[in-house]
């Protein structure tokens, strides 16, 4: 019997086999730990919302604050998705026979339901975030929550992870703004800005637990 | 007396005080003679049960032993389907499935959430703030002004209002005010969220619609008009009372009855014979040197307890209204002991029924004005030359003399008519601070004689139609009325908010509305009307009792129409938006009635017990019937948050029992822990016994409100073991209060008692490792007393001893010892530094801190099976300490929570670091890093910690309990199984007071700059603010000038186990009692 030969390809394929079997599974399990990091899941995240509003149209485009809408932002814990009402202090006007927004004139003529959104910025039940504290003490709204104005379907910008909120807990100058500045898209800080507000307002994040955890 | 008492009667087995293992003489308390002085006291230092007392083997084995008994008995336990077993199971099975499955489940984001706002956002409707509305809430007739916390539309918590007049004004003077309430108005709102109310009408035992009865309506009103019959429960509002007034001239034949188990009307009989017409008598206890109750418990059972108990605050501080070093001085006389015997400087413990004797020979003593003394015979009762007796009676009547003007006499439900026309005519000599206001129903028949009627009414069938209105009389009218056959084939409709035992004897049921979801007013026990203002559509649809008589007379107005109307029929129309925002109106509180002279009473005869002695043989021993801390009448049977707070005194949570004193637990045989047999005439009842030091000789306190049988899945249903014995059973017309010629009797069947009496015991070394001699010494480092005498005459006088008083700045020359030898670093604080103090003084222990913590900081409930294994999560728990003897002891209060140490052993061996000091001094806790070791709470030297063993809430992520779940306090997490949980010292309301504060100063809203701290008062915890009488004051210690610096730097502050150098922020302040010095006995005269 004849010997078999190998072909000489053999010797590029057994090299590659070799790289295969060791960089595989190193390559696999990088993957696989990149890929349940917070950063991997949770930024990105787009659920379908029940009307297709745009914030780029809205607050791009025709540059409507931020607090038009989320009226509550500066007063209380959350920033408050508006009310059908809201949408239709202008729709009733404009755009009023519109296909899209019909989810939107039900709701606001039923009384016992509404438009059920679903939440993008999700946080575990055990914390605590509060938007009136940080609003208050100048962070933009741009710093958690990414270029809203040029999202038309809203999605999850940052990881919003401990670790992150830590970091800016334990620097916050960099995400600092004068006030007026706080709801501008874009917007970039002067030098000195954030060191200047610091001191100004006193801002001193606290890191213990009860912050956010009670 | 001994003479004429039959051998028999003679103690059996003398032997059974020796077995305390004390060293100590103890005759026996009938052996001495009428002239020999009262034996001293055993000099038992402070205990907490009789099983401890007695040095029982079984005390030492007891579950309770361990802190967290491991294993529990599989056949109890709830199954769990994630068991630590099943875990490594599915695990196993999933090893093939491997990485990617197991990552995948990791990789999901948390559960899908929706946020849906309101299609129309009411006006200063800010989501994710909490609103605070006033209402208002009764019980058993009684107003109580409320505030109601409502996030996001749904009701969360109920606190008292601090702005009515009732129960108004601060206690010290110039400080923010706070509402107080009792643990039934707290809890009633866990009702609100209870599946198991009443979801429709019922007829004829199946469900119909709202709609059906409606229409069935026109059929009832026929039958009513031909000569029917209302049985309210009690109700003082003014909008009830004029539908009432309305119906009559409507319907002419229907008659109108009222019923209450629990009824002060004997009060109202009393000031009848005294006065000639009913009156409501409210004492004005801030300005009383001397307060004497007569089996009256003024702190909890009380209509006014509220009023009493912030007034008796007001004036025992020996800064009080008294003046500095003055305070008053608490008599009773009482069979049960309640909260008023443990705070009580002199209690004398006896039958209830002596109490007319009692008070005939007080009344024969004290020179009335005009009234003279001599005219008046004294009592011939042995009681009265029985020494303890004689001597009580001997120096209060000359107390009661010299500080006529300063002193009152209160007298309780249970006592007859007479007791009070007495008590009236005792106050009247010594010229009492006491008002007498009018009630608003003065020509009503008594609640018993009103039932009493109707029952006889129904066996004769004169009723043509029956309406009954709240109220659940099948289960709770005297048995011998047998009120469930008697209504049977007469239509009946019961609206109430439970399908209960008398809804399903009743040819309708209609769902009645929670007081949070109706319109309603009130007045409370002075008479001022308090709107009760709805916080919630009605969830399972219910009518308020109001509506329902509307819609009998034919107007079916709402609740708001009706209670409006009224108002503005008593015209306070114009200010109806005011006073639905405050709660009340003002100008309603009524002005005290000028009484005249009380009338020629009535003679008093003595029965035989009463001309007896305290001796009484068995088979003539004396039943009261006695409130229950857990269910009140029953009605709160459901109520989870009540069924597990511990009893007041017993500390025993989910039953009922009846309570035995130790004297008449020896003579007869009876067990704590075992069954009894309790005959009554031709009726008897086998329930628990437990054996209560204080309860008078040869009188049983049987406790109403248990064995429910149609409560609900908490309180007990048909088919299912029931919570606690149905004491009803043998409450008849003529034993509705107390009742003689009862025999008691052993059955030697064991029952388990769920008490917490000996949990959480941390008491220095207590239990294995020293002597006897050595606890006796330790045991009083952890309640601290002195005498008010003593407080004043010795300046140097300290609660905490020197060489127990760590000092910060090691300063030998202060008389600080120096220590330093803190285990670890020892911290530094800038900004806040949150600490409490709690006065021991004026805590009544009434529970209400413990409700409130439970509402506030969605404390599980655990059910009393797990009570038993040690397992009651409550944050805060009230320790109750006897000292001397079983049977006339000294009884302590003391709350313990989290004492928050500044060098917590807890924060030193968690090994994640979920247990971490804040830089204000809070000992954190983050749940979301406990892995459940457990160490922490092995390591807290005051046992403040509490795991969760299992998943108690469980139930709640049932998709059934969807609308149980909207009771949480959205700003408190919900914590899982296997974590650690303990105070947190309200840090919810800490960072929330902060947050607004600082938002408020950056946005210009208010003065000052940031990081400026908070105001004394602006942090408020929920134990604090629910305390009737302030005992519990929390703030800022860096702040000097704050009350709780202030307390904390009082003489008689101490802390708990100081020399461990754990540097508590909680700290205590030295109960002071005021004993007369004539009655000063061995033990009281060795204050410390």
């Amino acid at each position: 019997m004849q010997r078999f030969i190998f072909p000489e390809w053999t010797e590029t394929l057994k090299k590659w086999i070799t790289l295969l079997a060791v960089g595989g599974p190193i390559y696999l399990v990088a993957l696989i730990a990149y890929g349940v990091t917070p950063e991997a899941i949770r930024i990105g995240y787009q659920p379908d919302q029940p009307v297709p509003y745009s914030h780029a149209l809205h607050a791009g485009e025709l540059g409507m604050d931020c607090r038009y809408c989320h009226s509550t932002v500066e007063r209380t814990a959350k920033a408050a998705i508006p009310p059908p009402a809201t949408c239709m202090n202008c729709h009733s006007v404009v755009k009023k026979d519109s296909e899209v927004l019909l989810p939107v004139r039900q709701a606001f003529a039923e009384q016992n339901d509404s438009l059920h959104w679903v939440r993008v910025h999700d946080l575990p039940d055990y914390v605590y975030f509060n938007h009136q504290a940080h609003v208050n003490a100048a962070i933009g709204c741009e710093s958690c929550h990414g270029r809203i104005d040029q999202m038309s379907k809203v999605y999850q910008a940052k990881p919003l992870t401990m670790e992150w909120c830590i970091n800016c807990h334990l620097n916050p100058a960099p995400n600092l703004r004068e006030p007026e500045n706080v709801t501008k898209m874009g917007y970039e800080p002067q030098p000195g800005e954030g060191e200047a507000i610091l001191l100004r307002n006193a801002i001193h994040p606290p890191v213990n637990c009860s912050t956010c955890h009670r | 007396m001994s003479a004429k008492e039959p051998d028999s009667l003679a103690p059996a087995d003398h032997a059974h005080h020796d077995a305390h293992g004390h060293d100590h003489d103890h005759p026996h308390p009938h052996t001495h003679d009428h002239d020999e002085p009262l034996p001293p006291t055993p000099e038992h230092g402070y205990w907490r049960s009789m099983r401890e007392l007695a040095g029982q083997a079984e005390w030492q084995l007891h579950p309770s032993d361990k802190e967290m008994p491991e294993g529990t008995d599989p056949s109890t336990a709830p199954a769990d389907p994630m068991s630590r077993r099943n875990f490594f199971h599915l695990m196993g099975s999933a090893a093939g499935l491997a990485g990617m499955g197991v990552i995948a489940a990791g990789c999901q984001r948390y559960e899908k959430e929706e946020i849906v706002p309101l299609a129309r956002r009411p006006e200063d409707e800010v989501p994710g703030q909490t609103m605070e509305y006033s209402t208002a809430w009764e019980l058993g007739g009684v107003g109580h002004a409320l505030i109601a916390t409502s996030y996001e539309g749904r009701p969360i918590k109920l606190d008292g209002n601090p702005e009515h007049p009732f129960a108004g004004g601060a206690i010290v003077p110039g400080t923010k005010r706070h509402g107080g309430a009792s643990t039934f108005a707290q809890a009633s709102i866990l009702h609100i969220y209870d599946a198991d109310r009443s979801q429709s009408p019922t007829a004829g035992g199946k469900g119909a619609s709202m709609e059906s009865f409606k229409a069935g309506l026109g059929e009832l009103r026929a039958a009513l008009a031909k000569g029917g019959r209302i049985l309210s429960e009690a109700t003082s509002s003014p909008t009830v009372q004029a539908l009432r007034l309305k119906l009559a001239q409507k319907f002419p034949a229907v008659q109108w009855h009222e019923y209450e188990p629990i009824s002060w009307d004997n009060e109202r009989a009393g000031t009848k014979l005294a006065f000639g017409k009913p009156l409501r008598p409210i004492a004005r206890l801030a300005e009383c040197e001397t307060i004497v109750t007569i089996d009256c418990d003024i702190f909890v059972e009380h209509p006014a307890a509220l009023r009493y108990s912030r007034d008796f605050a007001r004036s025992r501080r020996p800064d009080g209204t008294l003046g500095i070093g003055k305070m008053n001085r608490l008599w009773a006389a009482e069979s049960t002991m309640t909260n008023t015997g443990a705070m009580a400087d002199h209690r004398l413990g006896i039958r209830s029924d002596l109490c007319l004797p009692l008070v005939l020979a007080l009344d024969a003593a004290v020179p009335g004005v005009g009234h003279g003394v001599d005219g008046r015979p004294k009592p011939t009762s042995e009681l009265l030359a029985e020494a303890r007796v004689a001597q009580w009676l001997r120096v209060l009547t000359a107390e009661l003399q010299a500080n006529s003007g300063r002193a009152v006499v209160i007298a309780g439900r249970r006592q007859p008519p007479i007791v009070h026309a007495l008590v009236a005519r005792l106050n009247e000599e010594i010229s009492a601070p006491i008002d007498y206001y009018d009630v608003a129903d003065p020509d009503r028949a008594s609640h018993l004689e009103s039932i009493t009627q109707l029952a006889s009414d129904l066996k004769a069938r004169k009723v043509s139609a029956l309406v009954i209105l709240g109220g659940n009389p099948v289960y709770d009218a005297p048995v011998d009325l047998d009120f469930g056959t008697a209504m049977a084939g007469i239509p009946t409709l019961h609206l109430s908010e439970y399908a209960d035992e008398t809804s399903l004897k009743s040819s309708w049921h209609v769902p009645k509305a929670h007081f949070l979801e109706a319109w309603g007013d009130v007045r409370t026990w002075d008479g001022t009307i308090t709107i009760a203002q709805p916080l919630i559509a009605p969830l399972y649809g219910g009518l308020s009792s109001a509506e329902l008589l509307s819609a009998l007379i034919g107007d079916e107005l709402g609740g708001e129409a009706l209670v409006r109307g009224t108002h503005e029929a008593l015209g306070f129309g114009a200010g109806w938006r005011k006073n639905v925002h405050d709660g009340f109106i003002a100008t309603t509180t009524q002005t005290p009635v000028t009484v005249g002279r009380v009338a020629e009473l009535p003679a008093a005869p003595l029965s035989k017990s009463q001309a007896g002695g305290t001796k009484r043989a068995n088979g003539d021993l004396e039943v009261v019937f006695h409130f229950s801390s857990n269910t009140y009448d029953g009605r709160y049977a459901n109520n989870p948050w009540l069924q597990e707070t511990p009893d007041f005194l017993t500390k025993v949570t989910w039953d009922n029992y009846a309570l035995v004193g130790p004297e008449t637990a020896t003579v007869y045989g009876l067990e704590n822990d075992t069954m009894i047999t309790v005959k009554i005439g031709d009726r008897s009842i086998e329930l628990p016994c437990y054996v209560m030091p204080g309860q008078a000789r040869y009188s049983i306190g049987l406790v109403l409100g248990g064995g429910r049988t149609a409560a609900g899945h908490v309180g007990g249903r048909e088919g299912k073991v029931p919570v606690g014995y149905d004491t009803y059973k043998v409450r008849t017309v003529a034993g509705f209060d107390m009742i003689g010629g009862v025999t008691a009797t052993a059955t030697g069947k064991h029952y388990e008692l769920a008490d917490t009496q000996d949990h959480w015991d941390y008491r220095p070394g207590l239990r294995k490792d020293i002597g006897a001699d050595e606890i006796e010494k330790r045991a009083p480092e952890l309640i601290r007393e002195t005498t008010i005498a003593n407080f004043v005459k010795d300046k140097a006088w300290k609660a905490e001893e020197p060489e127990h008083f760590f000092d910060d700045t090691n300063d030998e020359g202060k008389g600080g010892k120096a220590r330093g030898f803190a285990l670890f670093e020892e911290k530094t604080y800038e900004g806040h530094r949150w600490g409490m103090a709690t006065d021991l003084s004026t805590c009544t222990g009434c529970n209400s801190c413990m409700i409130a913590c439970q509402s506030e900081n969605n404390v599980p409930v655990v059910g009393r099976r797990e009570v038993i294994n040690n397992r009651e999560m409550s944050w805060i728990r009230i320790d109750r300490y006897f000292r001397g003897s079983p049977d006339e002891p000294e009884v302590v209060h003391q709350p313990v929570a989290c004492q928050q140490c500044e060098n917590a052993p807890c924060e030193q061996v968690c090994p994640v670091g979920a247990t971490q000091h804040s830089p204000e001094g809070l000992n954190d806790m983050a749940y979301n890093r406990c892995i459940g070791t457990r160490y922490c709470a092995n390591n807290c030297p005051y046992k403040v910690r509490r795991f969760n063993f299992l998943d108690w809430n469980k139930e709640f992520r049932d998709a059934r309990n969807k609308v149980r779940r909207l009771l949480f306090n959205p700003d408190v997490t919900v914590r899982m199984r296997g974590i650690m949980e303990k105070c947190s010292f309200c840090v919810q309301r800490i960072q929330g007071a902060k947050i607004k504060a600082k938002a408020a100063i950056r946005n210009g809203s208010r003065a000052g700059k940031v990081g400026d701290p908070l105001q004394d008062g602006e942090v408020v915890t929920a134990c604090q603010a629910a305390c009737p009488t302030e005992a519990i004051v929390f703030g800022d210690l860096q702040d000097p000038n704050s009350r709780v610096s202030k307390l904390q730097e009082d003489r008689r502050q101490y802390s708990l186990l100081p020399e461990l150098y754990t540097k508590p922020r909680n700290r205590y302040l030295a109960r002071v009692r005021n004993p007369n010095p004539d009655m000063v006995t061995k033990q009281q005269g060795g204050a410390e």
